[in-house]
């Protein structure tokens, strides 16, 4: 099944009046390029038509509905419209074009939302697409190929868990989940609602209750401090924005900014490879002191000279299995039988030797490499001058910043206070959200005190130790193991599909990395698991450069979206924002590989040597959207001079395809 | 059953981190142990917590290894010579299982815990709270503890 965006419509938004229409073909890709002046509307664009998509503009807060209004002159739109167009085309060809529209009342707070399922059908209440499509779009699913924000940063990110949600949301192991929690809670419910009489059955209870009510309320505070988590990263975003501004304006502090930012991200990679190589190296505990080597070589001796009897365990083992009498010709009697057994502990039994064997040869091999400890002591050497490097990098970036927020008027060193208070917040509800999603064994003690239990996950294994112990004193032990079976099924074969399939996407999106990355690119994944685990040749690294990372977040939407058999555009705000100017040429020149249509949301900062690439890479479809205000009079200028098939004038704004306007007329951050 | 006290998951939870060295538990543990084995210190484990039956994928091919320290520091601790044959027979029945994944049997593997029990307290000694990341913290065990490691 491969969806295209057709059509984007909108009126009375924060964005022109307008109807863009995209490219797709029936075979080959395009990419479709979109500019506009900062301040134009394009996350509101790309918002709402992740809205429209899944539906999730029915459930938007009348404040979030009202935040899309256009404002003219001081004035909000009373009502508004966001129409999307898309088309499915099924393997027999035949092409169903589905319509998205949101209603807008900004003057209650509400919308209306309508879909028209089939062209020529009539408009239906609601959100309703085609049944096959709908386990797609819903918010998670489309987050894989919709790129706002540090959406790829965050599929790298061990603080997120994009990947793994990314997973279960496209293949459906969040609805078993969902279901596994069902079946628990109704049998918690169950077995809590027992009406027995024995004082011990009465007094489990009573914990069962007190675990219950601490799962109740750890699982809250996990829920609230996810919550929090996720309004910090908005704030952490808006403020890094509003501080990168600020730095803006003093001069020369821009490019120190990047060169202090780059270096800190540079020695972070370094020693977080590196440190991994040491620890690696470390796992062979004989590579820590030669005197140990000496120590185990002796013991070694030892163990050469006990001749160890090779098979003789088997050849006993064997004399009396097979009851053919003794080597001698005598028969084995039951008291000789007995003898043997009683004696054949003391030989070693062959898988025994081959363990010994094993220990003698890693002696051997430990006291044969000369440089084996020198080789630990030169990596932590090494380990500790990279960790004086970033200690370093992180030290100037603190003087920068101190010396930044002097430079800056209040409002700046504001923003400059408010962004550090938001960083502390965020480590504060990461550290908690790590706390209470803990997992350890439970002993007999801790099972009797639920109050000193921090982690939900714990206090839900204490619950069900306490129903398999109800139900045992109770008559529903039968019940009981029954739902333990049932749920013990259904979770082995979920998470056996899990692994599978992070197993398998993370073979797909490097082959897909192989494919798209230029010769001697050392970045793979390593392992797909909360998030995409980079690095090369077994050492970890937590992230590539700019365009490795994009490369990488592509690669796997890509293999995602393959494996479920569905294409679907790749939407990006900002494609190339954090990719140095010398590599924007080569990644502009792959995307053409990377989906059958892409459409990207560009600005001025990011054109020069992207613009190059993509050119070279197939074909373009550019498209430039500015509002009729006095900022744009000169895009307006110009724009007068192109073909009147290729320019849109509505009551607010201009769209224009063609190409020379869109190259000779660089729009966005120049444009605020 | 590998085990760690409880204080010590505790100690070292933020050590623990899927971008840093040191991904998982064991990783934790391995390090208490080779400390608790190289200065010869065990403790029992008293408030356990059991965090695997078998060893983890990455330390597989380090089983006998560490099975081999294993038998050299208990034959240390016990004051036993290590070029002694019948010491080190003995010793060999009392710690190698061929019918367990982990090369050693479940008493052994209670021996291990209490070594790597004995690291932990040896390192909270010297850091009585963990540092705030793994890098760090091999820094600190390679300049504080591993020139006083096996000196014996």
């Amino acid at each position: 099944m491969k969806i295209s965006i057709e059509q984007i419509e909108t009126n009375g938004l924060r964005c022109p009046n307008t109807v863009i229409s995209f490219k797709n073909k029936p075979t080959g890709p395009v990419i479709n390029l979109l500019q506009m002046p900062n301040g134009t509307g394009k996350t509101t664009i790309i918002e709402l038509l992740q809205g429209a998509l899944t539906g999730d503009a029915i459930n938007w807060s009348p404040t979030k509905i009202k935040s899309y209004a256009r404002k003219t002159e001081g004035d909000l739109a009373v009502e508004g419209l966001f129409k999307l167009t898309i088309s499915i085309e099924r393997n027999d060809k035949h092409i169903q074009i589905v319509v998205f529209q949101i209603d807008f009342d900004f003057h209650h707070g509400k919308v209306d939302f309508f879909t028209t399922p089939n062209k020529g059908a009539g408009m239906e209440d609601g959100w309703s697409p085609p049944k096959d499509l709908r386990q797609y779009i819903t918010k998670s699913c489309v987050e894989v190929f919709v790129f706002k924000g540090d959406k790829v940063n965050d599929i790298i990110s061990p603080e997120k868990e994009d990947a793994e949600v990314t997973i279960k949301a496209f293949f459906g192991i969040d609805s078993i989940e969902g279901f596994v929690g069902i079946v628990k809670d109704n049998f918690r419910n169950r077995v809590s609602q027992t009406t027995v009489n024995d004082r011990n059955v009465k007094s489990e209870k009573a914990l069962l209750k007190r675990w219950t009510d601490r799962y109740i309320l750890l699982k809250e505070k996990y829920e609230e401090f996810s919550k929090d988590l996720v309004n910090f990263e908005k704030k952490e975003k808006d403020l890094k924005d509003n501080w990168g501004d600020v730095i803006n304006k003093q001069k020369g502090a821009n490019d120190k900014q990047i060169e202090i930012e780059s270096n800190i991200e540079e020695t972070k990679n370094q020693l977080s490879k590196h440190s991994s190589l040491v620890f690696e190296q470390l796992k062979n505990p004989f590579s820590i002191s030669n005197n140990l080597i000496s120590g185990l070589v002796i013991m070694k001796d030892s163990l050469d000279r006990m001749k160890l009897p090779g098979a003789s365990r088997t050849f006993f083992d064997e004399l009396i299995a097979e009851d053919n009498g003794c080597i001698c010709g005598r028969e084995l009697d039951n008291k000789s039988i007995q003898k043997i057994e009683e004696n054949i502990d003391s030989y070693l039994s062959n898988n025994e030797i081959n363990i010994i064997n094993d220990i003698k040869r890693g002696i051997t091999e430990a006291n044969d490499d000369a440089s084996i400890v020198d080789g630990l002591k030169g990596l932590f050497d090494e380990l500790n001058i990279l960790h004086e490097s970033h200690e370093d990098a992180l030290n100037a970036k603190s003087v920068f910043d101190q010396n930044a927020k002097r430079n800056a008027d209040k409002d700046g060193s504001d923003i400059f206070d408010k962004l550090t208070e938001i960083t502390e917040k965020m480590v504060r509800a990461r550290a908690a959200k790590r706390n209470l999603s803990k997992n350890s064994s439970l002993s007999d003690d801790d099972l009797k005190r639920p109050e000193k239990c921090y982690s939900y996950i714990i206090a839900e294994k204490a619950q069900d130790k306490f129903i398999e112990k109800i139900g045992g004193m109770s008559d529903m032990l039968k019940d009981v193991q029954a739902n333990q079976i049932l749920q013990k099924v259904i979770t082995t074969a979920k998470d056996k599909a899990l692994i599978h399939l992070k197993d398998h996407l993370k073979k797909l999106t490097n082959q897909k990395l192989k494919e798209t990355l230029s010769d001697g690119s050392q970045i793979e994944v390593l392992e797909i698991d909360k998030f995409v685990q980079l690095g090369w040749n077994n050492i970890k690294q937590s992230e590539g450069s700019g365009a490795q990372n994009i490369i990488v977040a592509y690669s796997f939407a890509r293999s995602v979206l393959e494996e479920a058999s569905i294409e679907f555009p790749l939407i990006v705000d900002h494609p190339v924002a954090q990719v140095d100017t010398a590599n924007r040429e080569s990644l502009g020149a792959t995307l053409a590989s990377m989906m059958h249509q892409f459409i990207g949301f560009l600005i001025d900062t990011e054109r020069p040597g992207f613009l190059e690439g993509v050119n070279s890479g197939g074909d373009v479809h550019y498209i430039s959207l500015f509002s009729d205000i006095k900022g744009n009079a000169a895009f307006i200028d110009s724009i007068k001079k192109i073909n009147n098939d290729e320019t849109y004038i509505t009551d607010n704004g201009y769209l224009c395809y063609n190409k020379d306007f869109f190259i000779e007329n660089s729009m966005g951050v120049g444009n605020v | 059953m590998f085990k760690l006290d409880k204080n010590a998951v505790k100690w070292g939870s933020a050590l623990i981190d899927k971008n840093g060295p040191m991904t998982i538990e064991f990783d934790l543990y391995y390090i208490f142990l080779i400390v608790g084995f190289g200065l010869k210190r065990s403790q029992p484990v008293q408030n356990g917590s059991i965090f695997t039956k078998n060893y983890p994928k990455a330390y597989e091919s380090s089983r006998h290894k560490i099975a081999a320290l294993l038998l050299y520091t208990d034959l240390k601790a016990s004051g036993f010579e290590v070029n002694n044959k019948a010491n080190v027979k003995s010793a060999i029945s009392e710690t190698l299982s061929s019918s367990s994944y982990n090369f050693i049997s479940d008493d052994a593997i209670e021996r291990l815990n209490g070594y790597a029990n004995g690291g932990y307290h040896a390192i909270k000694d010297v850091l009585p709270s963990a540092p705030p990341n793994a890098n760090i913290f091999l820094n600190i065990i390679n300049d504080e503890f591993l020139p006083e490691l096996f000196n014996f």
